[in-house]
């Protein structure tokens, strides 16, 4: 085995913002959007479907506004695409 | 290395008593232990999981910590091997930031990023894979996936996914095949046919080092894009996984395939070296083989052989002799072990010995002016990609 294969690697890290369970009813209150999910008012970005404390998968500010993501898959690709294409950033 | 440290050993155990031996032992641990953990983060932090559970059940503080030190260090742990199997793959690993406690509606805006929910740890397989399809879908071939079809670019996520989970999350396969793997395959077509294809060639040990290297080549090489290039690119990469399949469809001792293939983007050659007649004897055939194939501007050449120790030496002296002659680069050379068809159609496990000939001579760069006074893409794009069948005197 060469030298250069002994070398350890440095990886990059690309960062992933996440939020955990248990801060999550706070960040919603602090985006004033635990109410409305609770109501019934929010919605999936993609199919429209209503938004709850057990479905949501991810939020993304959009044109001003705060969008939401449902755990569908089709949706979660529909996420994946809007991140390849750049339209949500990482 | 071995043997050098057991004579020294025994040296310290003649002049020292063996307390003070196992002393000197216990301190060239710790010191190896500690240098290892420094290069190696995303170890610590997967192995940290199963203490950090210990700590959350006894000071329910660490949930958090359980959550990230396991996506980060298994993922991170595959990037880097998938690295080390594709040299300039250049894949980034991951890195969890929780939000701050008081980030407020406005620090949402201004910082503009997507935000993961995460579950507490008792759900990890769904954190793990929500972030993992974030992790491949971003950052996998990220340059080639511009240029591919939405089957072509799903399903290799799809099946990098399969992979990455295979080797470090086992326990999320079910959820991850359940929720998307399955009903992905299921409801469309193309994907399950390339995805199937994708497991034969992966079969053959050739999926990443031969499929994955050439995309990640590929991505290198193309800059402009339009709807035309895009569509013979999506077309030509159609045709190398056919070409590829049928290869890994191959029964041994098999002469009529192609091992060639000559798009206008791709363009690279497997060239086997198994033969007991032939290994050890005369180089000079496989190296008019490879004058052949560089003539015909292939730009990589896949020699594959048996791991087995002449194999390997002569398969050594053929790429060194390529190198000296004909302007060629040793890319990278791996072992691995593969599942290759006998004559009776059965399977069968081997160890394979691969090594990569890339002749950085014959690669070009298709920008816009070099497309117009070059290339002449036809209408027709079927007809363009043309695997050819190769042999070295019949082999």
């Amino acid at each position: 085995m060469s030298f250069s294969k002994r070398l350890p690697q440095i990886l990059e890290k690309s960062n992933i913002k996440a939020i955990h369970d248990e801060d999550l009813k706070d960040y919603l209150v602090k985006l004033g959007q635990l109410k409305k999910i609770k109501r019934g008012k929010v919605k999936c970005y993609f199919c429209a479907e209503q938004i709850t404390l057990e479905n949501l998968h991810s939020i993304f500010p959009l044109s001003g506004d705060i969008k939401f993501v449902c755990d569908k898959k089709e949706c979660i690709r529909k996420l994946s695409k809007l991140l390849d294409d750049g339209k949500v950033p990482l | 290395m071995m043997d050098t440290l057991l004579k020294l050993l025994l040296e310290i155990l003649k002049h020292y008593s063996l307390f003070i031996t196992i002393l000197i032992l216990v301190i060239l641990g710790f010191i190896y232990t500690f240098f290892y953990m420094l290069l190696h983060p995303e170890k610590v932090q997967k192995w940290s999981v199963l203490f950090l559970y210990f700590i959350n059940w006894l000071t329910k503080k660490a949930a958090r910590r359980i959550v990230k030190n396991d996506i980060e260090g298994r993922v991170n742990e595959f990037a880097k091997e998938m690295n080390r199997e594709i040299p300039s793959l250049e894949l980034v690993g991951i890195s969890v930031q929780w939000v701050p406690k008081n980030e407020t509606e406005e620090q949402f805006f201004s910082e503009n990023r997507l935000v993961i929910r995460m579950r507490k740890h008792t759900n990890q397989n769904k954190n793990f894979v929500f972030a993992s399809m974030i992790f491949v879908s971003k950052v996998m071939l990220k340059k080639v996936k511009r240029y591919l079809s939405p089957s072509q670019k799903d399903s290799i996520d799809l099946y990098v996914m399969k992979t990455l989970l295979e080797k470090k999350k086992k326990t999320a396969m079910d959820f991850f095949f359940d929720e998307y793997f399955s009903p992905i395959v299921n409801s469309n077509d193309k994907i399950a046919e390339l995805v199937e294809k994708y497991n034969i060639i992966d079969k053959t040990g050739l999926f990443y080092p031969i499929f994955i290297q050439e995309m990640r080549f590929l991505g290198e090489k193309v800059f402009y894009k339009s709807k035309k290039i895009k569509s013979f690119i999506i077309n030509e990469v159609k045709k190398f996984i056919d070409f590829l399949n049928r290869y890994a469809e191959r029964e041994i001792g098999e002469k009529k395939i192609p091992k060639i293939f000559t798009g206008i983007y791709l363009r690279c050659g497997i060239m086997i070296v198994a033969k007991k007649q032939k290994v050890g004897k005369d180089i000079e055939p496989f190296l008019a083989y490879i004058k052949k194939l560089n003539k015909q501007e292939i730009e990589n050449i896949y020699i594959l052989g048996p791991y087995k120790k002449e194999n390997v030496k002569f398969v050594k002296e053929i790429a060194n002799k390529a190198i000296t002659r004909f302007n060629f680069s040793k890319y990278k050379e791996k072992r691995y072990s593969a599942e290759i068809k006998n004559r009776y159609g059965e399977r069968v496990r081997v160890n394979t010995f691969l090594i990569l000939l890339r002749n950085f001579n014959t690669v070009k760069y298709y920008d816009k002016e070099y497309q117009a006074k070059y290339m002449s893409i036809p209408s027709d794009t079927e007809s363009l990609a043309n695997p050819k069948e190769g042999s070295i005197n019949g082999q």
